[in-house]
């Protein structure tokens, strides 16, 4: 029998993954143990008295005992960078994309599938019923304020569990009277630009943004002409048909209506229009991609309505999705495609959170509606129709904290329901499904706990079930090849994690180190299975992944700054379908790690507010790419550098950043090279 | 397989660490770099006859060989996605099938129909190794998607490849035969298209040739032409066979009546496929399966076998009869694989269907019997898992792929005599987990 791998083989490799880890773990056991041993200062009295939920005051007020990390808008705006870069630097986060800048982009959490995670921006859910991940590349973070990334579970407050965990994204705070202009430009023509104000009187706030990106994208790659058996064909090709635009704007309005009353809007356009490739050798010539996306959000959030700390918040919202691919050609899918696919989604929430004594309590309502139609300009194989989901979530959570044991408990109970139908265009072809339904209710409870012996250590653990309801596409198929299958279950699994955290901070040197071991088993995993012609979503199996990770950061002397962090992963899966069948899931590399080194300085000569170089690494070890686990790619390391500037009592901001120093050939998803080596600059001057 | 002791290895170390307290140590155990790449020990067949299985998951595809005479599975995999380090695409894409007809001794060829690969693999079988992996859509400008539906081996020299689908963006320059919806013939010592046969001005105007399948039939090369109105596939018009002559390399007049060139034209019928020559009467059997895009009774009323006496072929005054409708009444289904025993025996499969549902079947009937005289042998247990079938003379065997949704698979074996008992299935990929889609059978001298 033949195979091949590039996987690298724990068994083999235990000897000096011993030593590294000994290593490692004893630097980390040095950082926590002075903490320790510091542990009876800070238990002073006056910090329990004083504050009855003092351990949960540090912790992220919509998830006290998760581990949630919270990336500022600094780390998120990088030049020549989406969304996803920034989230593939964190622990636990992998990211695949599909090309360059304004291709698609997903982040999988803690190993589980793109589409297991939660996606919300001011908490308006972004996951489309249709199914399938949330497109990173299609929220510029020039308009984030943050980013939290909930590892594994959800908070109260989102519209559904979660097996993979879920994004939180904040957009841009409306702070006092601000301007700010930038540009930017690098490798492969790509230019950016944006605008940003904010206008803050007495009662009202106003907040507006513009972002604009453009890149030919035409980077080479090296073709095997289709024939890798046959290397002497091969020839480097360059995209030429990889150039997008991109245009986002933020519009954001609050007002107060009294002291405690305010009111706030949100309005977030996106419009996207460019190539798109199918991938592989054969490079799409023509085939474009339009998107355009609107969010709208009203919220209304009142304190102080029942007790003197509670807060209320009424949300609604609704999202519009529209994209057409115009395919004349037959470039992508072998016959022309004109096809246009829209999306609404208006939805409502109520949350409630009250805080009483060491008693912490939130509610939380939902209920969003969404409609999909699907409309093929040149007739094909497939059928339109109207696919429709109503979805209702109910959650209740508590928190209480028991300051004698240095301990917080936290609760979370939801009720999740699910009803989606299909009603295709034309009923007369008995190959078309009728009108189709599928109800689904579940029930998911989660619980933690966080011990704060002291204000440097922290020590959590949680445990929980998740739910994700089949898609519309998975349930009712595409009418062409792909079969519909309204019986379909909602996955269901249990996360747990556990972990620590330890910091110090002794003035000229801080260390701040953390560790999580996460679990998670999800049965009646759906996949694909496929005849001869037709594939169909089936309940097909169990998966189960467990890991680690790791975060150490450390600063010297406020001039020097390491942070590293290291993901380890583990899948599995157990399937009905015997090609899956024992298989780890793809694109899940088992080792990932990040480093980045620092130098900076503040006022270093006149007129030089603060500089800082850089250099970064990220390595991914070799992994499965398909899910027979047949293809693996080669582990990589990505090399990059950087210099940032504020100058001029800190008006104008100059970064420069190289990415891939040493112009590797890397892949993500097969048949989609990412481009190599990438120079960006980008200047910001604020007005205000 | 290794792989699967590996991973069995790589669980116990990690129930092991596990045990370690502390989540560091865990994760630092395990991130230690350094790859091993699994040996693949070489493939050596003996010489014998063999079943080529092409199994996948439509992800990827590995050939598994089954040993004709002894209906035992001799490997799993003596090639697949992971036979060459991948590029941009895989050396085997989840979309391969085997030729139509039965390849040149020593050689067997895959067809990749793979939007990214569009390549013709040619193994030798010996020990499975490449002889040449071409690229069935070359341009200038890089590879367009040919997608190749078939390949035939004339001789030594001279590769058929049917190119189904139209360039998109094609130079306009006749010497560069990168319009496609033709046949080509690739010159093996140059991997060069040495001529191009283009049915453009043959079919009804706004239709396409979408040429199919590949036979050695007599003296002629035959090609199945679907001949799909416009560019999609919601409309056809009756299905067209060509005929080519390898020794002039031009196309055969059926029509010498008429002035040009003329195909035949299966009137009533549409979307002809695979193919079936029986020398003994000189006659090619071509099988057609309606247009799926049609409801399901007029897709099973435009399905037929159809029988080319080729004499009349050689004569300029083609001629054909139907010899099974799909719409008999003891059948009632479109029909799809064929095979042609001798004149007096046949074997088709059906497509069955999800709406209403309905299993695929393994029919046999007389091609001689004037209606067919069908038989159902065989019901599969679900539709669309019958795919693919081979008839050995040697052991009087036939072989039919059968993947169902999500398996088990299977090939199943009948003996092809008056009884049709089915024989042991094999399963051609237990390791590997893979459903066969194609069979074909090869020797080794």
């Amino acid at each position: 029998m033949r195979t091949r791998s590039h996987i690298p083989q724990p068994a083999s490799r235990m000897g000096s993954g011993l030593i590294v880890s000994a290593v490692i773990g004893a630097v980390l056991a040095c950082a926590a143990a002075p903490l320790r041993a510091e542990a009876p200062a800070v238990e002073l009295p006056p910090v329990v008295v004083e504050r009855e939920r003092a351990a949960a005051e540090s912790e992220n007020p919509r998830d006290a005992t998760g581990t949630v990390t919270e990336i500022p808008r600094e780390e998120l705006a990088r030049p020549g960078e989406n969304l996803d870069a920034a989230l593939d630097r964190q622990a636990g986060v992998s990211a695949v994309r599909l090309g360059g800048l304004g291709d698609f982009s997903a982040a999988s959490i803690r190993g589980a599938s793109f589409d297991q995670v939660l996606v919300f921006l001011d908490g308006i859910p972004l996951n489309a019923g249709l199914g399938g991940a949330v497109d990173l590349s299609s929220l510029p973070p020039a308009h984030l304020e943050k980013v939290e990334i909930f590892r594994s579970f959800s908070p109260v407050e989102a519209s559904g569990s979660t097996l993979g965990g879920a994004l939180f994204l904040t957009s841009r705070e409306i702070r006092d009277n601000r301007f700010a202009a930038r540009a930017g430009y690098g490798s492969f023509n790509t230019v950016e630009a944006g605008l940003f104000g904010t206008a803050a009187g007495e009662k009202t706030r106003v907040l507006a943004g513009l972002d604009y990106l453009h890149s030919r994208s035409d980077f080479s790659f090296l073709n095997d002409n289709g024939t890798p058996g046959n290397t002497a064909d091969d020839f480097t090709q360059r995209y030429n048909n990889r150039d997008f635009d991109r245009l986002g704007t933020l519009l954001k309005a609050g007002h107060d209506l009294d002291s405690s009353t305010r009111i706030v809007l949100l309005q977030d356009l996106f419009y996207r229009e460019g190539g798109l490739q199918r991938g592989g050798s054969v490079v799409a010539d023509r085939t474009r991609l339009q998107f355009f996306r609107s969010i709208t959000g009203l919220e209304l959030s009142r304190n102080g309505l029942i007790t003197s700390t509670d807060t209320l918040r009424l949300q609604l919202y609704n999202t519009f999705a529209r994209s057409e691919v115009e395919d004349f050609g037959g470039e992508i899918w072998g016959f022309p495609q004109d096809t246009v696919k829209k999306s609404y989604t208006p939805g409502g929430a109520a949350t409630w959170r009250g805080e009483a004594g060491r008693f912490a309590l939130t509610g939380h309502l939902n209920y969003r509606f969404e409609r999909y139609t699907p409309r093929h300009r040149i007739p094909t194989v497939f059928t339109d129709g109207t696919g429709d989901r109503h979805g209702f979530t109910a959650a209740a959570g508590g928190e209480v904290e028991i300051p004698e044991a240095k301990l917080l408990l936290a609760l979370q109970y939801r009720l999740e329901h699910d009803r989606s139908s299909f009603r295709p265009a034309n009923t007369s072809n008995p190959l078309n499904p009728p009108v189709v339904k599928n109800d689904e209710t579940g029930h998911t409870v989660r619980g933690g706990v966080l011990w704060k012996p002291s204000s440097s250590f922290k020590a959590r653990a949680n445990i929980g079930r998740g739910l994700r309801f089949p898609s519309i596409y998975e349930l009712f198929g595409d009418t062409g090849f792909v079969q519909g299958n309204p019986d379909l279950k909602p996955e269901s699994g249990l996360n747990a994690d556990i972990g620590f955290e330890a910091s110090r901070d002794s003035g000229d040197f801080e260390i701040h180190a953390g560790s999580t071991f996460f679990y998670a088993k999800t049965r009646n995993l759906i996949q694909y299975a496929r005849s001869t012609i037709y594939s169909k979503a089936e309940n097909a199996g169990t998966g189960t992944i467990y890991g680690a990770e790791t975060s150490l950061s450390a600063s010297a002397w406020k001039t020097v700054r390491l942070e590293a962090n290291h993901t380890f992963l583990d899948t599995k899966i157990s399937s009905l379908i015997p090609s899956r069948d024992g298989r780890k899931s793809p694109n899940r590399p088992p080792n990932q790690w990040y480093v980045r080194g620092s130098l900076f300085r503040d006022s270093p000569v006149p007129a030089l507010d603060r500089a800082e170089l850089w250099t970064e690494t990220e390595f991914t070890s070799a992994h499965y790419i398909d899910g027979n686990n047949r293809i693996s790619v080669p582990e990589r390391h990505i090399l990059g550098a950087g210099l940032s500037l504020q100058l001029l009592e800190r008006r104008l901001d100059a970064v420069f950043e190289a990415k891939n120093l040493t112009d590797e050939n890397v892949m993500d998803v097969m048949g989609f090279p990412l481009p190599g080596r990438l120079f960006f600059g980008r200047l910001e001057w604020k007005f205000i | 397989m290794e792989i699967h002791l590996i991973r069995l290895k790589e669980t116990h170390v990690m129930k092991k660490l596990i045990a370690i307290p502390g989540a560091a140590l865990l994760a630092l155990a395990a991130a230690c770099s350094g790859d091993e790449a699994a040996d693949r020990g070489p493939v050596v067949l003996e010489p014998g006859s063999y079943l080529a299985v092409v199994t996948t998951d439509y992800s990827v595809t590995a050939v598994s060989v089954i040993d004709r005479d002894t209906g035992d599975l001799v490997n799993e995999n003596v090639f697949d996605s992971s036979s060459s380090d991948p590029g941009v695409s895989l050396p085997l894409s989840g979309d391969v099938v085997l030729p139509n007809d039965k390849p040149m001794d020593g050689t067997l060829l895959l067809v990749d129909r793979g939007t990214s690969n569009n390549s013709i693999t040619l193994l030798e079988t010996t020990n499975v190794t490449v002889l040449g992996q071409i690229q069935t859509g070359p341009s200038a400008s890089g590879p367009w998607a040919a997608n190749p539906h078939d390949a035939l081996l004339v001789d030594g020299a001279r590769l058929y490849v049917t190119r189904f689908q139209q360039n998109p963006s094609p130079s306009g320059a006749s010497s560069d035969f990168d319009e496609g919806d033709d046949v080509v013939i690739f010159n093996l010592a140059t991997q060069e298209i040495a001529e191009q046969f283009r049915f453009n001005t043959l079919v009804d105007g706004g239709s396409r040739a979408a040429p199919d399948r590949l036979a050695l039939a007599g003296d002629y090369v035959a090609v199945t032409l679907q001949h799909y109105e416009g560019s999609g596939f919601t409309g056809a018009d009756d299905a067209l066979i060509a005929f080519i002559d390898p020794a002039t390399e031009q196309l055969v007049d059926t029509d010498s009546s008429t002035g040009g060139i003329q195909l035949l034209r299966i009137e009533d019928y549409k979307n002809c496929s695979n193919m079936s020559y029986l020398e003994s009467n000189n006659t090619l059997y071509a099988v057609c399966s309606g247009l799926f895009a049609d409801l399901r009774e007029d897709q099973t009323e435009a399905s037929a076998i159809v029988a080319v006496d080729m004499d009349t072929v050689a004569s300029g005054d083609a001629e054909y009869e139907i010899v099974l409708e799909g719409s008999h009444e003891d059948i009632g289904q479109p029909l799809s694989g064929l095979v042609i025993v001798d004149e007096s025996l046949g074997f088709v499969l059906t497509y069955g269907s999800f709406a209403p549902f309905e299993n695929d079947f393994l029919i046999a009937f007389d091609p001689s019997a004037g209606d067919g005289d069908p038989d159902p042998v065989f019901e599969s247990s679900g539709p669309f898992q019958l795919s693919s079938m081979s008839y050995d003379e040697g052991t009087g065997t036939l072989y039919v792929s059968d993947a169902p949704f999500g398996g088990p698979y299977a090939v199943r074996r009948f003996a092809a005599d008056t009884d049709m008992d089915e024989l042991d299935p094999v399963d051609p990929s237990p390791e590997g987990g893979l459903g066969p889609t194609a069979l074909g059978q090869f020797e080794v001298e």
